[in-house]
């Protein structure tokens, strides 16, 4: 550890053993807490002391640690916004089974609050041997006006199946966590190509799931595609209903696409890593081919079935016999990550 | 050559008496289990290999050598893991009569070669169309003549498609472009045959479409021991018996195909 950071650590301890800043600075985990994604949350004071000084990333790395769990390596704390709010991200391994089998990893997400008091964290499987990136950037989730900071993550190995999905740390002060892959029962598999976009002012994730399996000769089958869109409000993210127009079946592709005018072009809706706006330059405009139903789904997106189709666009031609259609939600049941609990 | 069957003996604790298990299904010799073998680190943003592998006591003194050898050369060691746990699955990537069930092989880092040529510790060399790969290991010994290889690089696709044009879902989908590079190497793949590890080609995953290759079926990482198999005659299940209780092979998957036998290439 640098001296510096050394010093403002033993700064903090002397405040904290004077009783100064006990309010603010977290205690370490006791044995036994659970290993899970959530953790509980002290109350939050009204205000942090103003001599406070921020911990030092090791410093809060040590205090999401669970028992059993190696030191921490890498942890990087990121500013989320202006008021004080910081995301720690820290990937620890289990010291239990290090000795036997493959060593269990996992990559922890801590959002903390003025003074370092912990108020949601967030853990992630890492690969055993595989591919593990994060990648981040500004963007309000919430539709709150306010940049929250958004990470896409992906694990990507031969031994299990690849997980990939967000993080977002809201200057709410909230966790919110948005899979783009998701494990059915049996061998079946949806991953998600996704892209974030504006529906009546509203900020929306719209994702387009690829359902996969694997057959009795271990060779993988593309089931088919189904769209879901999503909107992250005070409860976390919610599911919600879009409704589309459909204009062609996909013998009618190219007659379709050359309706779409070109500020307007067909968003590649997959990333390596950073999921994209759906249409930076316009109103939503997407082109979803479906493989099982052999659909074209282009639709300007709406909330309502009342203003299903009604941003679109002026220049552009409305196919001679547009249907509206609500596209499916998928319900996940376990996305939403709870305030942590002290 | 390969050692003749002969009858496991085990020792019931309890009754202090020695008991005759008759295995005259296992043509291979014990020890019997499984011990981890140190690996090197290796991590770079994103990232990170294992620490080790896991294997078979039966392979672990030739991959002591083999390790040795490679250390001694300049190189490093780096893992994806070794034995692989009963309950995982199989798909296009992994073989439900895979060697990594019975402990016998091991998979370098898949990320530690083809992924960046000019400064991985391994570079893949091989026509990606018949799929059998060399590998050379990036050595800093001053005493190595530098040399110029074909490198394969892997470069990922965003957006996969069939032949029928639907997507393709995953991320680890990849096409191939050559790059020349020229630095100190050794031959890895040699190495290893040296101390009884045999490469395996790249399933078809890898092969059938040009340009949508499954990266995880790449297989340049996978090193097997083959000692002591013989073709005609070695079961699946009296490799797997070699590593696991019967407790544990009971109602498991690879243990189904206990009856396939070893025609020198594969079990069927």
């Amino acid at each position: 550890m640098p001296p510096f950071e050394f010093a403002l650590n033993a700064a903090l301890l002397t405040l904290a053993s004077l009783g100064c800043a006990a309010q603010a600075v977290p205690r370490p985990r006791s044995a036994g807490g659970p290993a899970s994604t959530v953790n509980p949350a002290a109350p939050i004071p009204a205000k942090p002391p103003p001599a406070a000084v921020a911990p030092t990333a090791e410093a809060l790395a040590e205090l999401v640690r669970e028992p059993g769990w190696n030191q921490g390596s890498d942890p990087t704390s990121f500013d989320v916004g202006s008021d004080g709010l910081r995301l720690l991200l820290v990937d620890f391994q289990s010291s239990a089974k290090a000795a036997s089998a493959t060593p269990v990893s996992v990559r922890r997400f801590a959002l903390f609050g003025e003074g370092g008091r912990l108020l949601a964290e967030a853990t992630i499987d890492k690969s055993a041997g595989g591919l593990d990136q994060v990648e981040h950037e500004s963007r309000d989730v919430d539709g709150d006006g306010k940049a929250d900071l958004v990470f896409y993550y992906f694990r990507e190995e031969q031994w299990k199946n690849s997980d990939y999905g967000w993080i977002a740390a809201t200057q709410a002060g909230k966790l919110v966590r948005g899979p783009l892959s998701l494990t059915l029962s049996g061998p079946h598999m949806l991953y998600a190509s996704a892209c974030w976009t504006s529906v009546e002012g509203r900020p929306v994730q719209f994702v387009n799931w690829h359902e996969r399996t694997v057959d009795g000769q271990g060779k993988s089958l593309a089931l088919g595609d189904r769209a879901s869109a999503y909107a992250v409000d005070a409860s976390g993210l919610k599911a919600i209903a879009l409704f589309g127009v459909v204009v062609a079946e996909r013998s009618r592709l190219a007659a379709a696409l050359a309706l779409v005018p070109s500020q307007h072009a067909l968003v590649p809706l997959e990333s390596d890593l950073l999921v994209p706006d759906c249409a930076p330059k316009g109103a939503a405009f997407l082109a979803l081919p479906a493989a099982r139903h052999r659909w074209l789904l282009l639709t300007g997106l709406a909330l309502s079935k009342e203003k299903a189709g009604s941003d679109w666009p002026n220049d552009t031609p409305k196919p001679s016999h547009p249907t509206v259609v609500e596209i499916p939600k998928v319900e996940p049941n376990s996305w939403l990550i709870p305030r942590a609990q002290k | 050559m390969a050692d003749p069957p002969r009858p496991e003996v085990k020792i019931d604790p309890k009754a202090a008496s020695t008991v005759q298990v008759n295995h005259v299904d296992r043509q291979s010799p014990t020890p019997f289990g499984t011990g981890p073998v140190a690996a090197d680190p290796f991590k770079k943003p994103g990232r990170e290999g294992l620490n080790s592998w896991v294997v078979a006591l039966i392979i672990k003194p030739n991959l002591d050598a083999a390790l040795a050898a490679i250390r001694a050369a300049g190189g490093i060691a780096t893992s994806s893991g070794g034995i692989r746990d009963l309950s995982a699955g199989v798909d296009n990537t992994r073989s439900a009569t895979s060697f990594h069930y019975t402990g016998r092989a091991i998979d370098l880092y898949m990320y530690s070669g083809m992924f960046d040529p000019t400064t991985d510790p391994y570079v893949v060399t091989g026509d990606p169309d018949v799929g059998t790969w060399r590998v050379f290991a990036r050595t800093a010994d001053p005493n190595v003549t530098p040399s110029t290889l074909i490198a394969q690089q892997m470069v990922r696709i965003k957006t996969p498609v069939d032949k029928d044009g639907n997507p393709i879902a995953g991320k680890d989908f990849c096409k191939l472009k050559e790059v020349e590079v020229t630095d100190r190497f050794f031959d890895l793949t040699a190495v290893f045959l040296a101390n009884s590890f045999k490469r395996i080609p790249a399933k078809p995953a890898f092969m059938d479409d040009p340009k949508a290759r499954q990266y995880g079926a790449a297989e340049w990482w996978h090193f097997q021991d083959e000692t002591g198999l013989v073709v005609g005659t070695t079961t699946y299940g009296s490799l797997l018996q070699q590593v696991r209780t019967a407790g544990e092979l009971k109602n498991s998957s690879p243990f189904a195909a206990k009856d396939k036998i070893w025609n020198g290439q594969i079990f069927r």
